[in-house]
């Protein structure tokens, strides 16, 4: 017997396949079929309810394949679950493969809703700790922290994977559990992510759901929602986990594309009114959360795409209002070279720096203040008068910086590190011999801070000073304890 | 003609599917009188019908007070029966044998008394039920076949095959 004569026999109802409308099916029958419920088909693809009418349903398709009209239907009296399990660390999840598995009558496992409201303010706590990216200008400057909801906005092709994969990396290491979304992305995208998390040896730590452009658009509308549940569940078994959702613009033409199928009312470029709605659920199950086990918590990182740097477009504000922060990869910073470009000026962290140290929470401040004062330095220069001594200073450091913070997709460099680098380079410590070769440095120190545990201990001890002040103040004397013993 | 809760007379002679088929296409013949001048149309509608639609027909005309060889009435009528036959509702029953009329006409009496008069079969004939039968009505679906008892039986007990 199939799936769909089980459920037919077992429920008792049968509906029949009206009229179809590209992705959405319009069924009569099924008296007692209820909103967002799964169906089935005499064909075995698998529906959901989206739309009750009065003596129809608008379902949406979870396959590609279309049904024909007359086509049986059965409900299955369950809404969206996952079997979700450790066998899937390391693997290319399907939600439909998910889906499938899901209504096995045979199924003996826990199933997990795919939808699922998000918990209440008692069962979660004040975000504590803070989230390594191991990307300098980040961690410094607009510091993110474990739980927070920080989007990633910008351009097409401005490098926001490349820094999401370095924050996966850097995260993996750290013992925490990724999940990436990759909704709607070409299969080649795909493979190359895969590839990078082999490549660095990271698989055993990191879950990939996934849909292509060829999936159906039920499919690559329920990608994001599945991978919060992954996230969820690993939570629930003692995990910090990090969520990558890329991209949430896709994710809401799709979602527009089956509204407007079903007949919904277009609102604001012709998106569904619901359209806020369908995202700031989403996003509100992450957070630092109080579990049996303990206080663990789901980062999210959602990523939105721009057009021309266009920050007031209709999804992205959504998204700004529903997160705790962006950080906005500006494409002119991209034109002149600088990796990553974010532009920390157009960047907000709302709750990251609750997270710091007095020392990094001094270093943000001071880099934000001179960085703002290096772009207005920047404007002289275009006079070509004769510039005093003070500005050549100020113009040179903050060159120094900008070559600091420019970091090649692989390199992650601990936190401790950034700081110390930052004082070294603040304090003129290194001469230029020693930055004009900033990467053959940079990653020596790395290399020593993770192998030598002597360097490591002399390092934080170093930056857990009571101020940034304090800090310089030994800067010389123990920066040069720290070279002999390396 | 606007009273649709008549019980029509006409309406009252379908049993299954079929005859609603062929009720539509007596009704499609009939549409071919209207716009003919010169015409009387009753021995015209008579040659259509056969003697049961043509008497039941007949009924109708006379309680709704209109005039068969009216040819303004006569659409009017068809536009009724047909809008009746747009909300009748289908008992789709599948049987493992064919029905003999008599087998056909039990049921049909039965569903009239039990579930109401607007109801109308369809019929099915499946061999791979074995016996019994299985009723789709209103959504409802109940599978009363030996094939299904049969079909849970083996999921049960699949060391047994």
């Amino acid at each position: 017997m199939n799936n769909f004569d089980y459920y037919l026999n077992t429920i008792g109802e049968i509906g029949y396949v009206d009229q179809i409308n590209g992705s959405i099916v319009v069924v009569s029958g099924l008296p007692k079929a209820g909103s967002d419920e799964l169906v089935i088909f005499e064909s075995g693809q698998l529906g959901q309810i989206f739309t009750m009418k009065k003596n129809q349903l608008e379902v949406m398709l979870f396959s590609k394949e279309s049904v024909k009209p007359g086509t049986k239907v059965a409900r299955t009296g369950r809404s969206l679950e996952a079997i979700i399990s450790e066998a899937m660390i390391g693997k290319i999840i399907n939600p439909l493969q998910l889906l499938l598995a899901s209504i096995d009558p045979k199924n003996k496992e826990r199933l997990y809703p795919i939808h699922m409201i998000p918990k209440g303010i008692t069962e979660r706590e004040s975000i504590s700790k803070p989230l390594e990216t191991g990307v300098s200008i980040v961690d410094l400057a607009i510091p993110l922290a474990k739980g927070q909801r920080e989007l990633i906005i910008g351009d097409r092709k401005t490098g926001k994977s490349a820094f999401l994969l370095q924050t996966i990396l850097n995260q993996t290491q750290q013992g925490s559990l990724c999940v990436y979304a990759a909704i709607g992305k070409k299969t080649l995208e795909i493979r190359r992510i895969e590839e990078f998390f082999i490549k660095n040896k990271v698989t055993d730590k990191v879950i990939v759901v996934a849909s292509t452009p060829e999936d159906a658009s039920g499919i690559i509308n329920l990608t994001p929602y599945l991978a919060m549940t992954v996230a969820e569940c690993f939570r629930d078994k003692g995990n910090d986990v990090l969520v990558v959702l890329d991209d949430l613009t896709t994710h809401a033409k799709v979602y527009r594309e089956i509204s407007l199928l079903a007949e919904k009312f277009p609102g604001r470029n012709s998106y569904p009114a619901d359209t806020f709605y369908m995202h700031a659920k989403l996003l509100e199950r992450a957070g630092n959360f109080i579990t049996s086990g303990g206080t663990y918590s789901i980062t999210c990182l959602p990523v939105a795409e721009t057009t021309q740097g266009d920050l007031s477009g209709y999804i992205q504000t959504n998204l700004m209002s529903s997160t705790d922060g962006h950080l906005f990869f500006d494409s002119n910073l991209f034109a002149q070279g600088r990796r990553p470009p974010i532009n920390p000026f157009l960047s907000v962290t709302r709750v990251g720096r609750q997270t710091q140290t007095r020392v990094r929470h001094d270093v943000g401040r001071e880099i934000i203040s001179f960085l703002n004062l290096f772009e207005k330095m920047q404007n002289f220069i275009h006079f070509g008068a004769e510039l005093g001594q003070n500005i050549k200073t100020t113009i040179e450091t903050g060159n120094k910086l900008l070559k600091f913070f420019n970091q090649p997709m692989h390199q992650t460099i601990p936190t401790n590190i950034q700081v110390l680098l930052f004082a070294l380079i603040w304090n003129d410590v290194w001469d230029k011999s020693v930055i004009d070769d900033l990467d053959k440095y940079v990653n020596l120190l790395v290399k020593k801070y993770n192998t030598n545990p002597e360097v490591k201990k002399r390092v934080d001890s170093l930056v857990e000073k009571k101020s940034f002040n304090e800090m310089l103040g030994s800067l010389r004397k123990e920066y040069q304890q720290i070279v002999d013993v390396a | 003609m606007d009273n649709l809760s008549y019980r029509s007379r006409l309406m009252s002679l379908l049993t299954t599917r079929e005859d609603v088929y062929a009720l539509e296409e007596k009704l499609e013949n009939l549409y071919t009188l209207i716009g003919k001048v010169n015409t009387t149309l009753e021995p015209k509608i008579k040659d259509i019908l056969d003697y049961n639609t043509f008497n039941a027909f007949l009924e109708d005309f006379k309680n709704l007070r209109l005039q068969p060889n009216n040819q303004t009435d006569l659409e009017n009528y068809i536009d009724f029966i047909k809008k009746k036959i747009e909300k009748i509702n289908y008992l789709k029953l599948t049987l493992a044998i064919t029905p003999s009329k008599e087998l056909i006409d039990e049921i049909f009496y039965w569903i009239n008394k039990n579930i109401g008069q607007d109801v109308v079969l369809d019929l099915t004939v499946d061999k791979r039920l074995i016996a019994g039968s299985i009723i789709e009505y209103g959504g409802r679906f109940k599978n009363y076949s030996i094939q299904a008892k049969l079909d849970a039986f083996w999921a049960k007990n699949p060391n047994l095959i």
